[in-house]
């Protein structure tokens, strides 16, 4: 009695539950995590221009290079380096203010995964007629999963006084893990391939000895029959059957 | 019949207007010049700073007599200890790089801020001589007073850097030592069964 109504209160208990179960679901994270490095000394209205969206100006070309790096490969949490080429094909000189990149899904250009450190410049000009290289180094986000990512690159500088922007790199690249070969992870993962390996050796050695056990022991049952002689002996005693058993006995 | 020739004609346009699109950024060599600068402090105090500039073509076509000039270090601060701080090339295709690396001998205490070397070189389609800039450097704080490194940093920083891998593998090494040799406790109660 007392276990039907265990029974019946564990049903019931259970039944209550269901409304509540929820079914666990991934998150996808954003990391918010912003490296990079910065360069001499700020402007004071570089808030102003960092972040606006200016349209290009039409004499300026820009070019963007990873050096010795062609295949665009980013460890991830370490410092990457690429090079922005300006011509100034125009008059008047170019002064740049800032460098800016950030990072989105190859997919889903409108999915930002990371905004990278916009790089400012206090005195970097580029006169007319002339190209000119700068530098900009960032680093994303440790824990970004290795796969590829699209990167926009964007270069924000005023001709006369007045902004604007070009868009310098707007193509994929590949994050990589950092880290050398031999990890934590690593290490334990081959541990455990050749623990699993030599205990499969060690399986199959068993079973071939079982199977060779197994065809030498027919033969040595029949030694088996001898220890039961000893009962026999009393009333044997004298008969033909106890000679030739005695016989074999000398022989051992 | 109409219809057909208007759908070539709108064909044949959009794909001069591609063409044009292709060729409108120029074929024009865009030299891109790297400049690096590292500073070694060697054991005799003296500070060195060692230069490199690599110089690409990211441009469609070639350019000649490229001449690199870098006179952004002054005599009274620095000294040139090898290699020199021009150099020259006859051209420079596109798609292709050229190194150029020196050293200096710092003279002189205090922060240094660099400016860009310049790369001039000439094209078939211009007259004038062409000029580029490579990138600047970061400020060098040259002969910068350096606290002493206390006795066992390097020990330290060893450890630091590959202490979770030695550990591991020596948890794993141990691990399968302990498995594959059986204690003497062990064997001795196994000779004690058997009797």
């Amino acid at each position: 009695m007392a276990i039907k109504i265990l029974r019946v209160f564990f049903i019931g208990l259970l039944l209550l539950q269901f409304p509540l179960f929820q079914v666990v679901r991934c998150q996808s994270e954003i990391e918010a995590d912003v490296e990079g490095s910065e360069l001499g000394i700020v402007r004071e209205d570089v808030q102003d221009f960092v972040g606006g969206n200016f349209k290009p100006a039409p004499g300026v070309e820009t070019i963007c290079l990873f050096p010795k790096n062609s295949a665009k490969v980013v460890p991830a949490g370490e410092k990457t380096e690429l090079l922005v080429g300006m011509e100034n094909v125009g008059q008047s000189p170019l002064n740049i203010i800032a460098i800016e990149a950030s990072v989105h899904l190859p997919f889903d250009h409108r999915m930002l995964v990371q905004n990278l450190t916009a790089q400012v410049f206090d005195n970097a000009s580029v006169p007319p007629s002339t190209q000119a290289t700068f530098p900009y180094i960032f680093a994303v986000s440790k824990f970004l999963q290795p796969g590829t990512f699209d990167l926009v690159g964007t270069v924000v500088y005023e001709i006369n006084q007045s902004p604007y922007q070009s868009t310098f790199y707007n193509g994929t690249i590949e994050v990589v893990e950092a880290g050398g070969f031999v990890s934590v992870e690593s290490v334990f993962l081959v541990t455990l391939g050749i623990s699993l390996v030599v205990l499969l050796g060690l399986w199959i050695h068993g079973q071939f000895k079982r199977i060779s056990q197994k065809t030498k022991a027919a033969p040595k049952v029949e030694v088996g029959t001898g220890t039961t002689d000893a009962s026999m002996d009393e009333w044997l005693q004298g008969t033909a059957y106890n000679q030739s058993s005695s016989k074999s006995k000398k022989k051992k | 019949m109409a219809r057909l020739i208007r759908n070539s004609l709108m064909k044949a346009l959009i794909l001069i207007f591609f063409a044009s699109v292709a060729t409108a950024t120029g074929d024009a060599p865009f030299i891109v010049a790297h400049k690096k600068a590292s500073l070694t402090r060697l054991k005799s105090g003296s500070e060195r700073v060692s230069v490199s500039i690599d110089i690409y073509n990211q441009g469609f076509s070639t350019a000649y007599d490229v001449s690199l000039l870098d006179d952004s270090w002054p005599q009274d601060m620095f000294d040139i200890v090898s290699g020199n701080t021009s150099r020259s090339w006859e051209r420079l295709d596109a798609g292709g790089l050229l190194s150029h690396s020196f050293e200096l001998e710092a003279k002189k205490q205090g922060m240094f801020y660099g400016a860009p070397a310049v790369i001039t070189f000439r094209i078939p389609t211009k007259a004038a001589l062409q000029e580029a800039y490579s990138t600047p450097i970061l400020p060098l704080d040259v002969l910068a007073e350096r606290p002493p490194e206390k006795k066992f940093d390097w020990a330290k920083r060893l450890l630091a850097k590959y202490g979770s891998q030695i550990s591991v593998i020596s948890i794993v090494v141990l691990f399968i030592y302990l498995i594959l040799t059986p204690s003497k406790s062990s064997a001795a109660k196994a000779s004690k069964k058997k009797r």
